[in-house]
């Protein structure tokens, strides 16, 4: 048993089985659960546990497959229902409650997928209720667009799911057994049928249509009550099929003449159901009933990725910590670093400035006084050229030549420029002047002013401004 | 998974996000800082060594007006340096103070009047003023001869002449103040 997987549970009258994944061609391995005097659902788990041991079973989620006889079905219209998921479903439950002797808190119902439902090609089929627990309501409005709504009673079925996920089962979908067993077998079928499954104790009547199921019945599996049943069936119907009929009992020749019938052997509905719920399990199918929902929801989507799930978790949670903390470290050394070069700003300010508290900017503080002191020291750019009158004043009295007489009444010197009022002896005298003045790169002269005076000397005005002053200028 | 682990897992992942976040970001405001205190070290530096090598240059201009006695204190010890008679120090009239086009300086003006003064004096004494005396007038050369006038001195006939002539010296003296512009407050109604 070493490395065998379990796929499902299959729960039957007096006994339970662990069905294991196998080949795809190959029939279906069983695994007993011995079943010890106490029948409560603990004691029932704890056996399934026990049995799974061996398995070494990872708490993978397992298919459970209900006897059918636990189930009470049901067509329900799928007329105008409304278009969101959630209040459709709420709306078919609603429909189905309306066909059902139970509250629609006491019990968990699926239905068949809508998308196939179609109108009864065959007319209503009033089935009437059998000897056994498995309760069948028709169809009353054959052209209505319906589907077949399955419900098992919570009181029966919850106790059970509590137990087995308590004792380490867990369990991903509840299905009827015959519905596994048949959606698996249901490509050996025509789409339209009805199918006439016998079982060791009883006989299951099923209506595909659409390759799916929308009537259901339990019947007992004798020839009076088949015969009995296929009179009550519209003689207009579907072909009939009847699967692993027991020796001893000739369907088709209870079917008559003029009907299509057919007898096929399926090699067991068990075999077929584990085939089933190996491909549920591996994603390859949905199963058309599915009871775990509802109130019976897994608690816990995704509790077979718990361990691996809370590991990653954990380590992210570690990953996280670790980063926090180095950053923190960071942080605090890059605070550090901060403090210490400020501290070095500050000695920088008080090595400039001793004695006085430190500003808060200092960067912008010495940048302010560099720029002050660039001002200071007329590095600016925009202070005015340093020329000064006494430059001029010297310019022109070297210029002045020591062999002319000559007498200065006035004079006159700015920055650059300068004039020179006076008396010499004769206009000539006076250009001479003028010329010593322009002598060496000197002054450019105005034209030279004389004015002879009474008193036999002549008065001159030198005007001039230096030729460096006159480029700085142009 | 039960609700209050669900939830517990919940508040784990949503603190420790919200911790790691703004750890990062404290992180990022951290590094930030410091590279900001790094770079205004550096500059901080390279602004020390010029501040030390400024203040040994010259100065062109002064931080602040001077005082007038300060001022006139100057240009009597550029006299007494030049050889003039005090009492030939006939005027000192500092002028308002005038903003040098849109720059950060201010001028300010001071007309001095001298009488009986010789050309060498004159020369002397502006020699002096503008702090070529070694340091005698105050230790600036932040004074700049702006104008002279050279005249004869009032109630003589003329000066040049010789080199013993003296003059009347009208004589006008300035100096930059670093005065920048600040902007106005404009009080609103608000306000």
């Amino acid at each position: 048993m070493n490395g065998a997987v379990a796929v499902v549970l299959l729960i039957e009258p007096g006994a339970w089985r662990i069905g294991l994944r196998g080949a795809p061609e190959q029939a279906a391995q069983w695994l007993e659960v011995p079943r010890g005097e106490s029948q409560t659902p603990a004691a029932l788990a704890a056996a399934a546990a026990k049995a799974l041991e061996p398995l070494r079973y990872d708490g993978h989620p397992l298919v459970l497959a209900i006897p059918s006889a636990w189930c009470l079905a049901t067509s329900v219209s799928t007329a105008d229902l409304p278009r969101p998921r959630k209040t459709r479903h709420q709306t078919l439950l609603y429909r189905i409650e309306e066909r059902l002797p139970l509250a629609a808190e006491d019990f968990v119902a699926s239905y068949t997928p809508i998308s196939a439902a179609k109108g009864s090609p065959t007319g209503a089929t009033h089935l009437t209720p059998t000897s056994t627990d498995a309760l069948s309501v028709g169809s009353t409005s054959p052209n209505d667009a319906e589907t077949l709504g399955i419900a098992v009673s919570l009181e029966r079925l919850a106790p059970l799911v509590e137990a087995l996920e308590a004792a380490g089962i867990a369990i991903g979908t509840i299905c009827p057994s015959t519905f596994l067993a048949l959606q698996a077998y249901t490509s050996h079928l025509p789409a339209e049928v009805r199918v006439f499954w016998f079982l060791p104790d009883h006989l299951e009547a099923l209506v595909l249509q659409g390759g799916v199921p929308r009537q259901w019945m339990l019947l007992e599996s004798d020839a009076s009550t088949l015969r009995r049943h296929l009179d009550i069936a519209s003689s207009a119907g579907p072909p009939c099929v009847f699967v692993d009929s027991p020796v001893g009992l000739d369907p088709v020749a209870i079917v008559g003449p003029g009907k299509q019938a057919s007898a096929i052997s399926s090699g067991g509905a068990a075999g077929w159901a584990a085939k089933a719920a190996q491909a549920i399990l591996a994603g390859r199918m949905t199963p058309w009933i599915d009871l775990r929902r509802d109130a019976l929801a897994t608690r816990d989507r995704y509790r077979m990725y718990r361990r691996p799930l809370n590991a990653v978790l954990a380590a992210g949670l570690a990953l996280a910590v670790c980063l926090i903390l180095g950053l923190a470290w960071q942080t605090h050394r890059y605070h550090q670093a901060t403090t210490d070069l400020e501290a070095r700003q500050a000695a920088i300010y008080g090595r400039l400035y001793p004695g006085t508290a430190v500003p808060l900017g200092i960067r912008a503080r010495l940048q302010s006084e560099t720029q002050r002191l660039r001002a200071l020291n007329g590095q600016s750019g925009d202070l005015p050229g340093q020329e000064s009158a006494l430059v001029t004043l010297y310019e022109v009295l070297r210029r002045l030549p020591t062999d002319l007489r000559f007498r200065l009444l006035e004079v006159r010197f700015g920055v650059g420029e300068f004039a020179l009022e006076g008396q010499t002896k004769s206009h000539g005298d006076a250009d001479v002047l003028a010329s010593a003045l322009r002598r060496q790169n000197g002054f450019v002269m105005e034209p030279t002013r004389t004015e002879q005076l009474a008193t036999g000397q002549v008065s001159f005005t030198l005007v001039g401004k230096s030729v460096a002053n006159q480029e700085k200028k142009r | 998974m039960t609700r209050s682990r669900a939830w517990l897992t919940a508040v784990a992942v949503v603190g420790s996000a919200t911790l790691g976040l703004w750890s990062l970001l404290a992180w990022q405001s951290a590094r930030h800082q410091a590279a900001t205190a790094a770079a205004d070290l550096q500059t901080c530096q390279t602004l020390e060594r010029q501040i030390t090598l400024l203040r040994d240059q010259p100065r062109q201009a002064q931080a602040a007006a001077l005082q007038q006695p300060e001022m006139a204190r100057r240009i009597e010890k550029a006299a007494q340096q030049a050889g003039i008679d005090p009492r030939n120090l006939e005027r000192i009239a500092p002028e308002e103070p005038r903003r040098l086009g849109d720059s950060v300086y201010l001028e300010s003006p001071t007309q001095i009047t001298l009488s009986h003064a010789t050309l060498g004096q004159v020369v002397g004494f502006l020699h002096n003023l503008a702090g070529g005396g070694g340091g005698g007038a105050g230790g600036g050369g932040d004074l700049r001869v702006q104008s002279v006038r050279l005249g004869a001195p009032r109630g003589s006939d003329g000066a040049g002449g010789g080199a013993g002539s003296t003059w009347r010296a009208e004589i006008t003296v300035s100096y930059w103040v670093y005065a920048p512009k600040t902007t106005p407050v404009v009080l609103t109604a608000k306000d």
